[in-house]
């Protein structure tokens, strides 16, 4: 994680870090691991932090909701950002990707892959998916530049691999009509329902006892 | 054709088996069911973790090596194989969390302090069909498919009787059925907002059902703990109401349906083959192909 933070630090024009405590890997991940995490990014970049999120840290469950809350929050941060960029964004792209570059040949594999792509609008979009030491996780660092300034940078911790999102992308083919109840003595000629297990005399008798 | 059903409470839940036969007399029928209740019976011995006399409660505390049933060692893989596919969530040494969520052996219901579950790779090791070692104390619990595992266990002994054409076994919602003429068994599935209903009908050919819900097994202030926990996170799942599966096995559908609480169905596409039902909380439905048409929809 600091070999990840001194590459971040180390790029050019990148104005600001977020922490997205919770997100991806948060089935995996205590409170205190968590907490470090958050400690070592503010020794390593503490002058890049006044955006520090803590999303998702509370909800573990609903990962993508911390995920979409993450996102929200982060695009209000890239709007902040835009007045500290002074630099003109050509000026900060080629920099940039001279620098990712030099820190992949001294970091090894640390940077996955580097994509530029130019929208027909002038849009330059700047993907960086960066593996962690962990080896698990990726952020992809996204930046747009229009009109030759940055309007936006997204550092967007790929959450693919959270349970929540798995089960949205596996129940891609949800039945979309709404599922009614028959009463049972409606239905002729059951062998066995199929549910949850019956509960016992003791079970009952002693959830009413409390 | 004669269908006998015999009736019993067991392992937690209701247990019934009906036989259907030609020429089976009643008496023998009836000594058949005596020999599964006592198999029950048994199982319960060895591997609730609810009784203080149960082989699994004398595990307690203990290391080393230990020589243990064939059946014990049978759920351990079952286990290993859906504790790799489900990221780790599926455990069978779960015991002593769920203890400590309240679901103990006295039933008291009271949330105290969790600890970590061990890493299965670290704590146990299955040396041969008849030992494992025990690297550090566990507490085993195989409620995932230990159920599943046991209507197998009756349902193989079950079929090497001889005269008996077709058996149907239902442990308190998770069922097996054999049919030696191919007939289907049908099978309603219980809507979990109201026990009274179904939300759906399946035939079942020579195959296992089982299912998971939430909604009869809870316990707290109001209701707000369940059976089913992510051993992670050290807290009950959330987003499912309720799951059901069919597979071959009862052992493997009964982890299956446990295991989709935690996990997608396409973490466990390439490790087992299997149909399924999901109703999550929001009462979006989720189904496998072979079953699209199972569910009573407006």
């Amino acid at each position: 994680m600091k070999k990840s933070l001194k590459t971040l630090t180390a790029t050019f024009g990148i104005a600001g870090l977020v922490i997205l405590t919770g997100c991806g890997e948060a089935t995996d991940v205590t409170k205190e691991p968590l907490d470090q995490a958050v400690e070592v990014v503010e020794q390593k970049a503490g002058d890049m932090m006044d955006s520090t999120l803590e999303a998702g840290k509370d909800a573990m469950e609903g990962t993508d909701q911390a995920l979409e809350k993450a996102m929200d929050k982060t695009a209000e941060t890239g709007d902040a950002m835009m007045d500290k960029v002074t630099e003109t964004g050509e000026d900060i792209m080629d920099k940039n990707t001279e620098m990712m570059k030099k820190q992949e040949v001294m970091d090894g594999e640390a940077m996955e892959k580097t994509d530029e792509t130019i929208g027909d609008d002038g849009t330059k979009n700047l993907d960086v998916s960066y593996r962690s030491p962990a080896g698990a996780e990726t952020i992809a660092v996204s930046m747009t530049i229009t009109g030759g300034k940055v309007s936006e940078i997204i550092a967007t911790p790929e959450a693919v691999e959270s349970v929540s999102i798995k089960h949205q992308a596996a129940f891609a083919e949800a039945v979309s009509a709404k599922v009614v109840g028959k009463s049972i003595a409606e239905i002729a000629d059951i062998d066995a329902i199929g549910g949850s297990s019956l509960t016992t005399g003791g079970f009952k008798a002693a959830v009413a006892a409390l | 054709m004669e269908r006998r059903d015999y009736t019993t409470e067991a392992t937690g839940t209701q247990w019934t088996i009906s036989l259907w036969s030609k020429n089976l007399h009643e008496k023998d029928s009836q000594s058949i069911w005596e020999s599964c209740v006592s198999m029950i019976d048994n199982f319960e011995c060895n591997y609730s973790r609810f009784r203080k006399d149960s082989f699994l409660t004398s595990l307690v505390g203990r290391t080393g090596k230990v020589e243990v049933p064939k059946d014990m060692i049978c759920m351990l893989q079952h286990y290993r194989k859906l504790y790799d596919a489900s990221g780790e969530l599926i455990t069978p040494l779960g015991g002593q969390m769920i203890s400590q969520m309240g679901y103990d052996a006295s039933y008291t219901f009271q949330m105290k302090a969790v600890e970590e579950v061990p890493v299965f790779d670290t704590a146990v090791e299955i040396i041969d069909s008849k030992n494992i070692f025990l690297h550090e104390k566990v507490h085993f619990d195989f409620g995932a498919l230990g159920k599943g595992y046991l209507i197998d266990l009756v349902m193989q002994k079950l079929r090497k009787q001889k005269d008996i054409n077709r058996i149907l076994i239902n442990a308190g919602g998770d069922i097996a059925h054999w049919s030696e003429s191919g007939e289907k068994a049908r099978i309603g599935l219980e809507n979990p907002d109201n026990t009274e209903e179904i939300i759906g009908m399946i035939e079942l050919g020579s195959e296992a059902l089982t299912s998971s819900a939430t909604n009869k097994r809870r316990w707290g202030k109001s209701n707000e703990y369940h059976h089913i926990y992510n051993p992670k996170l050290k807290k009950n799942t959330t987003d499912i109401k309720a799951s059901w599966v069919i597979h071959q096995k009862a052992a493997i559908a009964d982890g299956i349906a446990t295991s989709l609480f935690l996990i997608s169905s396409e973490d466990l596409d390439s490790a087992f083959s299997f149909e399924y039902a999901v109703l999550t909380m929001n009462d979006e439905l989720h189904v496998s192909g072979a079953l699209q048409d199972t569910f009573f929809t407006q």
